[in-house]
This record gives structure tokens, C-alpha cells and sequence, in this order.
């Protein structure tokens, strides 16, 4: 759980296995000086966790801004997926990875982790219409980013090569 | 024109909902979903829902990777067993030894329901430890087994 969500920001394992493992061992230190304040446990640790990444997110901009964005998924994990499948995993990875850090945060706290508007809003430290705007804003860059694709799709669709889209 | 208003209104809520969590109302916020129901059917809702569920579509074929039995093994080698609480691990050992603590989500759900209140600590809220809920989350598969010394033993399902 924390493990994917640190994939989903950081876009390779290596830096995801690194932001788990950190996370556990900030655990380990401060678990027994932690209280509950209010707040539930697991919003505790995914702020951990999601802090970390954003902190790497932002090393990797400022050590090397023209590397900024994370791998690509490794195609070797693709080759049991249709070519359909291929593309669109493809295609939203590489989406996901020109996000602003915190539209790709909300997406992957509420679309990912399926977590409540409530408690992703409480990781972030925002309201829940902040956490919304950034939503909104997120999906909507992404659907622009994707809009070749779609087309591409589309062009896919009618000549008969993929089902449907969705 | 005032049913006007507030039909535009609704769609403009549908379309927010949409646009901020996706097509699938699963996803909305408890009250929207109530009272949009009866939206999600209708021609004026179906361009909006058939543009979130393009992304949709494309967000969940983004997959990620499950977390490797090495890695679960370097975050456990860096765990020390906590200090039990005063009382706390005599009782537990008194419930059954060789339990297996349940993960996160189902102690929360015990806590919830009232029940073995003696597990939980001064808060009904609050779980036994931070350490034994955050070891559920480690990995989803992994669970605990409190040992007869009163250590906790990791196994993979």
C-alpha cells in the first residue's frame, strides 16, 4: 500500500523500494513518541511517506532538472499486455509524470489508494476543495496530454483493431 | 425558471464531481453521490461522464508493482520490538497465544464495532500500538504472530 503509493509518485522501484524503506525506518524511530492528535494512523504514515517523495521529487529537479521526469515503466512489463493495453499504460505513465507534484499527490491518494476526499485532504495538510481543484486540474491536464492518443485510439477503434476504449 | 436553475445547477455539481473524481460515483463523496443519482442516467449527463471515463480508463491501466518479499525483509530487519505497554502483553498472551494480530483496517473496524476493548489502549480509537498497526502495513499480505515470548513473528499468505 504505501509501496504503490510511493510508485505511483516516484514512477521507478528502485526510488519507490528507497521512499518504503525510509518511511518504515522514520516509523521504527518515532513510533513510540507518536500520538494519535487526532489524527488516524495511516494519515500519519502516508504523510510520511508522501512528504518523502515530494522531497525527492524536488531533489530530482534541483540536481538534475532536465532528468526530472521518472523512468518509464519498464517494457519488459508490458510484454504479456495487448499492444492496446501496452499503449494506454504507456501513454498514462508518461502523462502522470509531467503532473505538478501535488495534482499527481491527489490523484494518487483518491484514484489510486482510494482514499476518501477527507483523508487525502488531511495528508496534504489542505481543505477538501483545495484537494479538488487540485483533482480537477490534474485530470485535466492529463486529458490534454492524452488527447493524441485518444485520437489515436479513436482512429484504432474505427478500424477495427481495439474493442472500445474504455 | 427555477426548476431551470436548479437542474443546470445539478449538472454543473455532476460535472464537478466528474471532473475532480472520475465517471464512477463510487468514487464521489457520499452526499454527491446521494443526490446525483438520479442524474447519472440522463442524456445531458452522459458527455460528461463519457469524458471522465476515458481518463478513467487510462488511469486504471497504469499498474503498479508489489512490494518484494526482499524489500518487506530489509524494512523488518530495521524493526525493534517495541517496549510493550504496561499490562498490554501479559493480556494479549492471556487472549491466545500464538494470535495473529488482524491487519489495519480490521482492528480499526473491531475498534469501531466496540468490541475487545481490553485490546486497545485509552482511546476506543486508538489502536494498540503504532507498531502493530503500522507493521500491517507493510505489506497487505503480511501478518503478525505474537510468539509465546511476546515478539512478534512475520509470515507472508
Amino acid at each position: 500500500m504505501i509501496y504503490a503509493a510511493c510508485y505511483r509518485m516516484l514512477g521507478s522501484r528502485p526510488a519507490a523500494e528507497d521512499a518504503a524503506q525510509e518511511t518504515f525506518l522514520r516509523l521504527w524511530r518515532n513510533a513510540a513518541k507518536w500520538k494519535p492528535q487526532g489524527a488516524k494512523f495511516e494519515t500519519w504514515l502516508y504523510r510520511v511517506a508522501m512528504n518523502y517523495c515530494l522531497d525527492q521529487l524536488r531533489k530530482r529537479k534541483r540536481e538534475a532538472p532536465e532528468e526530472a521526469a521518472p523512468e518509464r515503466a519498464d517494457p519488459a512489463d508490458r510484454q504479456d499486455q495487448t499492444v492496446f493495453a501496452a499503449e494506454r499504460r504507456f501513454a498514462i505513465d508518461e502523462a502522470l509524470a509531467q503532473l505538478p507534484e501535488r495534482q499527481k499527490l491527489a490523484i494518487t491518494l483518491c484514484h489510486y489508494q482510494e482514499l476518501s476526499n477527507i483523508e487525502a485532504a488531511e495528508i496534504m495538510e489542505i481543505s477538501v476543495e483545495a484537494l479538488e481543484s487540485l483533482l480537477a486540474r490534474g485530470r485535466r491536464a492529463l486529458k490534454q496530454s492524452l488527447a493524441p492518443m485518444r485520437e489515436h485510439l479513436m482512429g484504432k477503434m474505427e478500424d477495427g483493431d481495439v474493442a472500445q476504449i474504455n | 425558471m427555477a426548476t431551470s436553475h436548479k437542474s443546470t445547477d445539478r449538472l454543473e455539481a455532476l460535472r464537478r464531481c466528474a471532473d475532480a473524481y472520475g465517471a464512477d460515483p463510487a468514487r464521489w463523496p457520499a452526499a454527491s453521490r446521494e443526490d446525483l443519482r438520479d442524474l447519472l442516467d440522463a442524456d445531458a449527463a452522459a458527455d460528461i461522464l463519457a469524458d471522465a471515463r476515458f481518463l478513467d480508463g487510462f488511469l486504471n491501466a497504469a499498474t503498479a508493482p508489489r512490494m518484494s518479499a526482499d524489500l518487506e525483509n530489509r524494512i523488518m530487519a530495521n524493526y525493534q520490538v517495541p517496549k510493550p505497554q504496561a499490562g498490554l502483553m501479559d493480556f494479549l498472551r492471556g487472549l491466545a497465544p500464538g494470535m495473529r494480530l488482524l491487519p489495519a483496517g480490521a482492528l480499526a473496524g473491531v475498534g469501531a464495532l466496540g468490541l475487545a476493548s481490553g485490546v486497545m489502549s485509552a482511546s476506543a480509537q486508538e489502536p494498540l500500538t503504532p507498531e502493530y498497526e503500522a507493521l500491517a502495513y507493510v505489506n497487505d499480505l503480511s501478518v503478525a504472530t505474537l510468539n509465546e515470548d511476546g515478539e512478534l513473528e512475520w509470515d507472508a499468505e
